[in-house]
């Protein structure tokens, strides 16, 4: 064969291979100086994660294997707290975290800097700035997602009944009674995140941030949110209950987004990843006619109460495997490709992103001036308090003002238990 | 007194049959809704008819290994159960030679470490475990497993010994068995359905848990029931629908199990429990 | 096999007494994220020289047992200097307040205790009545009671108690069934519905195991009493209450011990049924200390607690059964 013809055909191969349908490349399959072993990345289960965990099972090259452990919340948060706090060598190799777990793991000193990784693979992966989480410059983390409660409601039915979309909470609860009244299919017109414990704090936190409130004192981990703005957080909460399932208390995400998918709830702020399930025939009797905006404030004028979460990769401090294939394998689960291929699924930090209708949410609240998620790390200890207190709030067994200075007390305490105060 | 005991008869009949559809109902109607879309499963008003579909099986058993999570179950509840058994057996056996307060020590022992939440072992576990590297292996989840129902199964095992009569070892010996031999040839054949019934206790215990299972090892070797309380719980009702799926799949061999074996169950409790 | 229980119990112990934070200092970092760039002033551990935060690990005796149950109120107060600006109600409300939620552990106690004296004698009398009724009927019939009836016994508890939620819940089946008759009852939106739902489920998931146990001892009831009464001209009621019931009698301490200690571990349908609302167990206040608010220490004080707790409950058995011991030998 000359050398003309072997290159031809050798050229007609690898267009061949190009071209064949579903033959991808197995992950990994280009990494650098890869040393074999097992990888072992722990996660939450949004869509997404699952996603990524998906494409990335077929990163078999050379004795590398890549396992994900997803874990739903909030047992994801403490085996990864486990085990990156472990004297041993850590358990996982990498962890996708939410922003709350990013700070609880950046305070206690026990991420690793990837500053250096990012710089020497930043080209090869395409790693945006945008996506780097920084502290005084170092990157500690790198972000893929974006996510906030936003508003849902039924466009289909405001428009029957001529209600304009809600601005504040106020508008949300008019309209709630204009369909509750009106609307014979509605009979629980709002449905929110109201679980005892962690939803329904998130809940006070959105609204509290709202009104302006400061958890803590500036500059120093004091508890501040038993203030009016709490009181005034709390009665918001109570009187949305009026609209709401009986069973509130037990209302979580799931349960939320039952209620939209069966057309029994008309609006209400949920998570912007949770958007794209209202749309699948196979979760849900009101296909499109869902939309999405931002959070509604509390008062005429005021930022949308609500708060912007990223979620990310974090890598620990006593990581066990291969500094340079654990950074390498964690980029090629975020690339473009992944983006690409799963680009309705949540709201991808990257660039590639094509934002579907589902993402209004988060934008039009990102503008509408939202907060990020507080980052102290003894918030975590504040929002847990809150959320016991909630429920004996809602049935009126307790007042707003006294059940928070409960909750203020008993935060302080287990706050100087850890440490932050004195 | 024919015809009393023809309305008798059927008034316990419909009782039963009431209490029979009482205890399966649960488990039926997630059987029934495991074949449906998320949509019509969990619909608003209940629906009593819907399409049928196979998808959520299928998604979970191919798409999520599913079958694996099935192996490890297989590898730790017979690991655990024939280690229970044999230590059990052995354990059992000696102590049940020896009449006294042996035997109430035995059971104080044993009701405390039932009465045991396994919550309380978990933090310890974890640091002890991760110390010594052996979190993510089947041998210590089984060892785990064993142990803290090995009061128990002692206990158990002893009492179905101790209604043995001596006579049968000594005769055994007589014939010139040594004690082990007469242990394997002439005991155990006689309360084969005494093993059974404890056999079952530790298969249960093993076969259903889920909060060691959960923490104490890794994604692969997970078993059915920490596989789907996971993805129960999960943020996407697909993964609830697997969930469905999972809890139908894992119950199935439980039910071919009770109707195998059912009748050397009741053997078994009628021979040794009697006694308590 | 001993020491593997002996030694995370002894570890149990350890932990519980003592308490280990990481020393904390007051910093000014600039954060930066997909949402912008900004300066914070936060808290971040100290380090060491290893590069690993500084543990300080100390002995705090009995601070958690009693914060866990509940005997700390009046030491809250010397936090109070940091507490609400408004000091008006400070002192007051506090005091007033807790009660009602410290004592988690003692609300815990206080349902599970209701939950096994709630169920045990249903499941006694169920079970028993059960095991009669299917030793009635023919015997062709009986392999389908018996393995139908074992059922909720012995499914995985996650799975029953997601089965029994998905019937409960908003709009299941259950209700459904119910607002026919004009009875709208939302389960779990109130502590009382919550509680007899959690109740029901332990005796649906436990009669089985009383019936098998009965109906085992029921093959086992002496022919010959029955027949000697029989002939002295008792009927069926009086032969049931003078033979068969003496002779059952073990069985029924048997079920009621087990079931007490199983009914003590009750976890999966207060975390599947309520997340802990309206309802807590002494097992899965532990699990939620650990994994919510990820305190080991405080966790380990609260499964301390929990072991004691064993105690109180089966000594009045255990006295009965070591007197019985002493007599029979």
């Amino acid at each position: 064969m000359t050398s003309r013809t072997l290159r031809r055909s050798l050229l007609a191969t690898a267009v061949l291979l190009a071209t064949l349908p579903g033959v991808s490349m197995a992950r990994c399959d280009n990494l650098s100086d890869a040393k074999p072993g097992q990888i072992n990345i722990v996660g939450n289960t949004f869509p997404a994660l699952t996603h990524i965990a998906k494409e990335m099972e077929s990163c078999t090259r050379g004795g590398l294997k890549v396992q994900y452990k997803l874990v739903p919340s909030p047992q994801n948060e403490t085996e990864t707290l486990q085990a990156f706090g472990s004297s041993g060598k850590s358990a996982f190799d990498g962890a996708v975290v939410s922003m709350g777990t990013f700070t609880k793991l950046q305070s206690a000193g026990q991420l690793q800097s990837m500053t250096d990784l990012v710089n020497k693979y930043k080209a090869k992966y395409k790693i945006e700035d945008n996506m780097l989480v920084k502290v005084n410059g170092e990157v500690m983390a790198i972000a893929f997602m974006q996510n906030a409660q936003n508003l849902f409601y039924r466009k289909d039915l405001f428009d029957k009944h001529g209600i304009k979309v809600p601005a504040t909470y106020a508008d949300m609860m008019a309209a709630a009674k204009t369909l509750k009244e009106k609307e014979s299919s509605i009979e629980f017109p709002i449905a929110q995140t109201f679980a005892k414990g962690w939803d329904s704090a998130t809940e006070f936190s959105n609204i509290f941030a709202g009104y302006g409130g400061r958890f803590f004192k500036a500059g120093s981990a004091a508890p501040d949110f038993n203030s009016d703005a709490g009181v005034k957080a709390l009665e918001t909460m109570k009187a949305m209950t009026a609209y709401m399932t009986p069973n509130y208390l037990a209302s979580g995400s799931d349960d939320v987004m039952n209620q939209y998918q069966q057309g029994k709830a008309a609006m209400g702020v949920l998570w912007a990843s949770r958007a794209s399930r209202m749309d699948d025939a196979a979760a849900s009797k009101i296909v499109g006619k869902m939309e999405f905006t931002a959070a509604p404030a509390v008062m005429a004028g005021g930022k949308s109460a609500t708060h912007l979460w990223w979620d990310g990769v974090v890598m620990p401090k006593n990581l066990g495997g291969d500094r340079e294939t654990v950074f390498q394998v964690l980029m090629e689960a975020l690339d473009e490709e992944t983006t690409a291929k799963g680009n309705d699924l949540t709201i991808w930090v990257r660039s590639s992103y094509k934002p579907t209708r589902f993402a209004n949410g988060v934008a039009a609240s990102a503008k509408a001036g939202a907060p990020q998620w507080p980052s102290e790390p003894y918030f975590g200890l504040a929002h847990g308090e809150i959320g016991k207190i909630i429920p004996d709030v809602m049935t009126g067994a307790m007042t707003p003002k006294a059940a928070l200075d409960a909750a203020a007390v008993a935060y302080s305490k287990s706050a100087a238990e850890k440490g932050f105060l004195k | 007194m024919k015809r009393p005991a023809r309305v008798w008869s059927l008034m316990l009949h419909l009782a039963l049959f009431a209490w029979l559809v009482v205890a399966c109902l649960p488990i039926v109607w997630t059987a029934i809704i495991s074949l449906r879309q998320y949509v019509d499963a969990f619909s608003v008003p209940v629906k009593w008819l819907a399409p049928v579909t196979f998808e959520n099986y299928s998604r979970l058993w191919i798409d999520k290994a599913f079958y694996r999570n099935f192996l490890n179950t297989a590898i730790v509840t017979v690991g655990t159960v024939s280690v229970s058994l044999t230590v059990g057996c052995l354990a059992g056996y000696a102590l049940s030679r020896y009449r006294g307060a042996v035997g109430f020590w035995l059971l104080i022992t044993a009701l405390v470490f039932r009465s045991l939440p396994h919550s309380t072992l978990l933090p310890s576990f974890y640091v002890m475990f991760d110390a010594l590297g052996v979190r993510n292996e089947y041998f210590t989840l089984i060892l785990v497993l064993v142990a803290i129902n090995q009061p128990f199964t002692i206990w158990m095992l002893r009492s179905f010994f101790v209604n043995i009569p001596q006579e049968l070892d000594e005769a055994a010996l007589v014939d010139g068995c040594s004690r082990f031999q007469a242990f394997r040839r002439v005991i155990i054949p006689v309360m084969w359905p005494g093993v059974v019934t404890t056999g079952l206790f530790s298969f249960l215990l093993a076969y259903n848990d889920f909060l060691l299972s959960s923490s104490l090892v890794n994604a692969e070797r997970m078993t059915m029931p920490a596989a789907i309380a996971n993805a129960i719980s999960a943020d996407s009702e697909a993964f609830l629908m697997q969930g469905v799926a999972g809890a139908v799949s894992i119950t199935i061999p439980l039910i071919i199990l009770v109707l195998l074996f059912q009748r050397q169950i009741v053997s078994g409790l009628t021979q040794g429990a009697v006694k308590g | 096999m001993l020491l593997l229980l002996a030694l995370p119990l002894a570890v149990t112990f350890y932990l519980s007494v003592r308490s280990c934070a990481l020393q904390m200092e007051v910093v000014t970092v600039t954060e930066s994220s997909p949402f912008g760039t900004k300066e914070v002033v936060t808290q971040r551990a100290v380090m060491g020289p290893d590069g690993r935060a500084l543990r300080v690990c100390r002995f705090v005796g009995l601070e958690y047992f009693r914060k866990v149950l509940g005997l700390d109120v009046g030491d809250g107060d010397q936090a109070g200097s940091s507490a609400p600006p408004d000091a008006s109600g400070a002192g007051a409300a506090p005091a007033a307040a807790s009660p009602q939620r410290a004592t988690e552990f003692m609300g815990a106690l206080h349902f599970t205790l209701l939950y096994t004296f709630a169920t045990t004698p249903f499941v006694l009398l169920l079970g028993f009545a059960l095991a009669l009724g299917v030793n009635q009927v023919g015997q062709r019939w009986r392999p389908i009671y018996i393995s139908a009836s074992l059922l909720p016994f012995i499914i995985t508890p996650v799975v029953g108690a997601l089965a029994i939620k998905w019937l409960f819940r908003d709009n299941g089946l259950v209700p459904y069934f119910l607002s026919q008759f004009g009875i709208s009852l939302f389960w779990m939106a109130q502590a009382w519905s919550a509680r007899l739902l959690i109740i029901l489920y332990g005796i649906w998931h436990v009669v089985p195991f009383a019936f098998i146990v009965f109906y085992a001892g029921l093959q086992s009831v002496p022919q010959d009493s029955l027949e000697a009464a029989r002939i002295d001209g008792a009927n069926a009621w009086q032969r049931l209450r003078y033979v068969t019931l003496p002779h059952l009698a073990p069985l029924f301490v048997f079920v009621t011990l087990i079931h007490l200690m199983d009914a003590y571990r009750v976890f999966e349908p207060v975390m599947v049924l309520t997340q802990g609302a309206f309802t807590t167990s002494v097992q899965y206040l532990t699990y939620y200390i650990l994994l919510q608010e990820n305190n080991p220490y405080k966790a380990s004080a609260a499964a301390v607690l929990t072991t004691a707790g064993i105690a109180v409950l089966l000594i009045p058995l255990l006295v009965r059964t070591w007197k019985e011991q002493r007599r029979g030998g």
